[in-house]
């Protein structure tokens, strides 16, 4: 069973998100923070992670930079999930070593397809 | 008349001198006759010669003078010396003929044998005083055009020392010339602009060069009024005289230009409010639907994945109403995603951050991937059929292209009833694509068609098919963008076929 974790701030998408994959079969954990959900990857070290650009504080990208910078969880397949979908944020994403992108509202077929490109 | 032997006669020289000299001579007796005249005499008076001989002086004379000139004579007589005759007086002779005309005389005498005699020299000056006479009328006259000008003039010797004002100049200051000679003009410049308007006199005088200077002036009310002074140099025979110069009140037209450049910038200034006010609303704008478009997407996930759930929860229990509302709420979901997504594109074309990304890829497959998109949009036993040709790859920018043959084909699909058929062509050469989109849907009216790439425009037998009036606006705006071109023909009733063509990129 794989793993993974969702750092999403908004609690309906999070348990939603949570359902979702949990009848996909995944083992899912959830933070609702970046400073939690840092924390969760390095302790965990799930198979993937799932997380949201736009939060309070710590936001996506610092969560991205910093988990590729940890040895421990630089290999993790991030995806970036968010509400605005600019070239630059996807740009910016995939300089930071994202493995994939999804944008809001995401049709769960397709964040599935997305998450298993990732895990080959 | 005897004439007596005069001694000068013996003279040979002097009768030479006498007889040639151009200036007509007379000796004149104590008595007042003639003893002799000289041949210019003689011609000058009209008389034969020797006719004069002998006879009285007076006969050269106007007659109302005659009298006159018998005292004067009688009295230069007892005291005879060289002058020259009525000083500062006008003179005038009579000629054989009656024609009097003006002279100048100079008197001599001299004594022969005890016998006073007065020589009289006369010039001819009818030419002299003609000439004069034109001097002063002329000055006369231009004196009279300039006091009638309308334009105020002053004049100036080669010492800055102003000679003459008009008196146009002498109304407008109230002054007399007496006050303004000289340098006494002066005292009604303004005291803010004298040292300016001296110096500039001062400066192109040196120079001898033409000026133009502005300064206000008193005039005779107290007011300080704008005076524009021309100064042009003056030249007799090359030599320098002065300045003539010409005065203008603009007063008016300065203040008139004054408040004109006044409400020029007061207008600019409400334009560039005006402008800051737009570029607000636009920013505004721009932030909403941006903020907008973030803030819906977060409760559409949540809406979409909820009815995802239900989907699942409830695809056990196999009631195929609860499936259909499921689709539908996925589908309106959608919907407007896409509304948003257009409106955000709008955003950015009309902000011009838009550019064009060209990657190869194979059209063939492209088209498929369309036409698979479009599916929800497909009603029952709707058919979209693609058929390419030529180069099977080509390079341009997919997202731009695909988002144009969605919205073509999808509006197809739209305005098409059920079991229509959309047929999409494309035509691949070495340097453009070209595609079409043709249906057999409810077409354009004719009379609405000119406004079909319009933000917001939706023909009116759209009826209730949903739509923003968006789509074919960022279509052209895309093929604009990319230096394509987007046509279409239409029959309402019969169909509507679109087409783009659009030049590519050589094989990167």
């Amino acid at each position: 069973m794989k793993t993974v974790l969702i750092i999403e701030d908004n609690l309906e998408i999070r348990e939603n998100t949570t359902e979702v994959l949990e009848l996909e079969g995944f083992e899912v954990h959830a933070a609702d923070n970046g400073q939690v959900g840092m924390a969760l990857a390095i302790g965990l070290k799930p198979d993937i992670i799932l997380c949201d650009i736009m939060m309070p504080e710590v936001d996506g990208y610092e969560v991205l930079r910093r988990l590729k910078e940890d040895p421990v969880t630089n290999k993790i397949p991030f995806i970036c999930v968010t509400a605005s979908g600019e070239k630059m944020e996807i740009q910016r994403a995939m300089e930071l070593g994202a493995s994939g992108f999804v944008r809001k509202p995401f049709d769960v077929k397709e964040l599935i397809r997305v998450m298993r490109k990732c895990l080959l | 008349m005897e004439q007596k032997p005069i001694a000068l006669e013996s003279e040979a020289g002097f009768r030479v001198l006498f007889e040639y000299a151009t200036i007509s001579i007379l000796v004149i007796s104590e008595a007042g006759d003639i003893e002799l005249a000289n041949t210019c005499a003689e011609t000058l008076f009209g008389y034969q010669p020797s006719e004069l001989l002998g006879q009285p002086i007076e006969v050269l004379i106007p007659e109302d003078l005659r009298s006159r000139h018998v005292h004067h004579r009688t009295h230069y007589f007892d005291k005879p010396k060289a002058r020259p005759m009525g000083v500062g007086m006008e003179l005038f002779a009579r000629k054989k003929s009656g024609e009097v005309f003006p002279v100048a005389i100079s008197l001599g005498h001299y004594e022969l044998d005890t016998e006073k005699l007065a020589v009289a020299f006369v010039t001819d000056i009818t030419d002299q005083v003609k000439a004069k006479k034109l001097v002063a009328e002329r000055e006369a006259w231009f004196r009279n055009m300039a006091d009638n000008s309308p334009v105020m003039i002053w004049v100036s010797d080669a010492g800055k020392n102003c000679t003459y004002f008009n008196n146009t100049w002498l109304s407008f200051t109230g002054r007399t010339i007496g006050d303004e000679m000289g340098s006494g003009w002066a005292a009604g410049v303004h005291p803010d602009d004298l040292e300016k308007c001296l110096f500039a006199f001062s400066a192109a005088f040196d120079a001898r060069l033409s000026f133009v200077r502005e300064y206000r002036l008193r005039r005779a009310d107290g007011q300080y009024r704008w005076i524009q002074d021309t100064g042009k140099p003056t030249y007799s025979d090359a030599v320098f005289t002065g300045y003539i110069g010409t005065s203008n009140d603009i007063h008016d037209q300065r203040a008139m230009k004054d408040e004109l450049e006044q409400l020029v910038r007061t207008r600019t200034n409400e334009l560039y409010q005006a402008l800051d006010r737009e570029k607000e609303m636009n920013e505004m704008k721009s932030r909403f639907v941006s903020m907008a478009s973030h803030e819906f997407r977060t409760p559409l996930s949540i809406v979409l994945s909820s009815a995802s759930l239900i989907e699942q929860y409830v695809s056990s229990g196999g009631d195929e109403r609860v499936g259909r509302h499921l689709r539908r709420i996925q589908s309106s979901v959608n919907n407007l995603t896409n509304i948003l997504n257009d409106f955000l594109s709008i955003d950015k074309l009309e902000q011009g951050n838009v550019e064009v990304e060209y990657e190869t890829f194979g059209m063939e497959g492209f088209l498929k991937e369309v036409v698979e998109d479009v599916g929800a949009v497909r009603k029952r036993e709707q058919q979209v059929k693609i058929e390419h040709l030529g180069e099977r790859e080509i390079t341009l920018d997919q997202k731009k292209l695909r988002y144009i043959l969605l919205n073509l084909v999808s509006n197809s699909l739209k305005y098409s009833p059920e079991g229509g058929q959309v047929f999409v062509k494309s035509m691949a050469l070495e340097k453009r694509v070209i595609v079409s989109v043709r249906d057999c849907g409810i077409g354009i009216p004719e009379e609405e068609q000119k406004f079909m790439f319009n933000k917001f425009f939706r023909a009116k037998n759209t009826g209730n098919i949903q739509g923003t009036g968006l789509g074919l606006t960022i279509v052209k705006r895309y093929v604009d963008l990319m230096g394509g071109s987007v046509s279409f023909t239409s029959k309402p009733g019969e169909g509507t076929t679109f087409m783009i063509d659009v030049p590519t990129v050589g094989m990167l």
